[in-house]
């Protein structure tokens, strides 16, 4: 089905939207949330709690691009049951992409400067359509969906050295980009 | 997880809608050296096989020749003693077999370029192609542009406020905090907090009232150009957030709710 009409479905509130929707993204939902949180059980609970909260936020919204919105919606669940758990220490995975993109933060200067997110993904955005199509490709998975090195380079056909190598330059190209930008957390 | 890193992941959570979609539909291309007929072209002339035929069939033709030359000008200039007549077909029949020497070189010449040559077709389009993927992302229509949102109150949940500040009108925004000297805000740090109001368009917040215990809670005042702090907005007087209550004043409905993210701002600035 497509995706305009799983949203047509949402806002006559017909119960079948989240059918349709487990049906056509709950794979890719529950990747993205495996990617964030490595346990399978709390994945699926983030995946629940999307269908949920589509169901309570369609309508009034009414997203252009579902697939996108939906991932947005797993990340912050995702991210909100990763800290509820964290002190487990269970997510290895996700420590690992967190570190890797503290580095591309540059010091500290002001308190007060705060960066609002959304201003914050429009300056990455702005950087992200500069680079190469495979670098912009491969930034957004491996940062974005939170995909491991290792899959990313045996889909990309190299090394799991070289692409961890393509990475780290391209954090300092993003380093470089927020500096430039003025951007200080 | 770090303040730093959340931030990093919120941002990169807000990437523009197109290019997720782009990078989750995309099909990663073989990685392939940027100029891939250059590359190969240079593989060519230090590869072991390209010494081995060339170098290989200089020799043979060499060697061919000599044997050429001794087995058969002799025989050229003994049949030239001997006999005028036939000279020049013995001498055409020795050129015939040593030109089938030397096509067997050029076949094997044909051979080794075509060994290359397959190398070669099978090296994919690269630079040319990602230039032009690369402009045609940037005819993608920016996602995050903000848009109108046009809402008529009525329509709104009972816990939902339509916010709609134009930064025009504010010319700053004081937030009192009990125990706290009068906290404003500057400028800048007023444009942002409206534009990321104004980007939210609805609120949802929680309907709570205050029992009259408000002096016990921080207190909103946005100050408009014209001076003006305007009267409260009769249906939500007061908001509850994140265990605050506020008390908003502005001319636009639903000011108050701004008070849920300056509260973030401001607390982190009280406590410096």
């Amino acid at each position: 089905m497509e995706d305009s009409k799983i949203i047509d479905l949402y806002w006559d509130r017909n119960e079948n939207a989240i059918a349709q929707t487990a049906q056509k993204y709950g794979n890719y939902c529950h990747t993205i949330a495996y990617n964030v949180l490595s346990v399978q059980e709390d994945a699926e609970e983030c995946v629940n709690d999307t269908y949920v909260q589509a169901w309570n936020t369609i309508p009034p919204q009414r997203p252009t691009m579902f697939k996108a919105w939906l991932g947005k919606v797993v990340r912050n669940l995702a991210l909100n049951l990763w800290d509820k758990n964290h002190a487990q220490k269970r997510y290895q995975g996700m420590d690992a992409v967190l570190d890797e993109l503290e580095e591309c933060i540059p010091a500290t200067q002001t308190v007060e400067s705060e960066i609002e997110d959304k201003e914050l993904g429009k300056v990455i955005s702005d950087w992200l359509r500069t680079l190469e199509e495979d670098d912009r490709n491969l930034f957004v998975r491996r940062y974005w969906g939170g995909e491991s090195v290792n899959d990313l380079a045996e889909e990309w056909g190299i090394t799991a050295n070289k692409l961890a190598q393509k990475m780290f330059r391209l954090r300092n190209s993003l380093k470089s980009a927020l500096e430039k930008e003025e951007v200080y957390l | 997880m770090s303040d730093k890193g959340r931030k990093m992941y919120n941002g990169i959570t807000n990437i523009d809608d197109d290019i997720i979609m782009a990078a989750l539909e995309a099909k990663p291309k073989k990685v392939t050296p940027i100029n891939e007929e250059k590359t190969n072209k240079a593989k060519k002339k230090h590869s072991k096989m390209y010494y081995f035929y060339t170098w290989g069939g200089a020799a043979v033709a060499v060697l061919c020749l000599a044997v050429i030359g001794i087995a058969v000008l002799p025989t050229m200039f003994s049949s030239k003693n001997e006999s005028t007549s036939m000279a020049p077909n013995s001498a055409t029949s020795s050129w015939d077999e040593a030109g089938s020497a030397s096509d067997s070189f050029s076949s094997k010449g044909d051979d080794s370029d075509g060994w290359y040559s397959e190398e070669a077709s099978s090296a994919e389009p690269s630079e040319s192609q990602s230039t032009n993927d690369v402009n045609s992302q940037t005819t993608v229509e920016d996602s995050s542009t903000i848009e109108e949102v046009v809402i008529n109150p009525e329509d709104l949940e009972e816990n939902q406020i339509y916010v709609n500040i134009n930064f025009a009108d504010v010319k700053e925004i004081i937030v009192v905090y009990p125990g706290y000297e009068n906290v404003v805000m500057g400028y800048d740090d007023a444009y942002e907090t409206v534009t990321l109001i104004n980007k939210m368009g609805i609120l949802t917040v929680k309907d709570d009232y205050v029992d009259g215990t408000q002096s016990d809670y921080a207190t909103i005042i946005v100050v408009t150009t014209d001076g003006s702090l305007t009267e409260i907005m009769p249906k939500y007087p007061y908001v509850f957030v994140d265990g605050v209550v506020y008390k908003g004043n502005s001319k636009d409905k639903g000011i108050q709710n701004l008070a849920k993210y300056i509260n973030e701002f401001v607390s982190t600035y009280v406590e410096q």
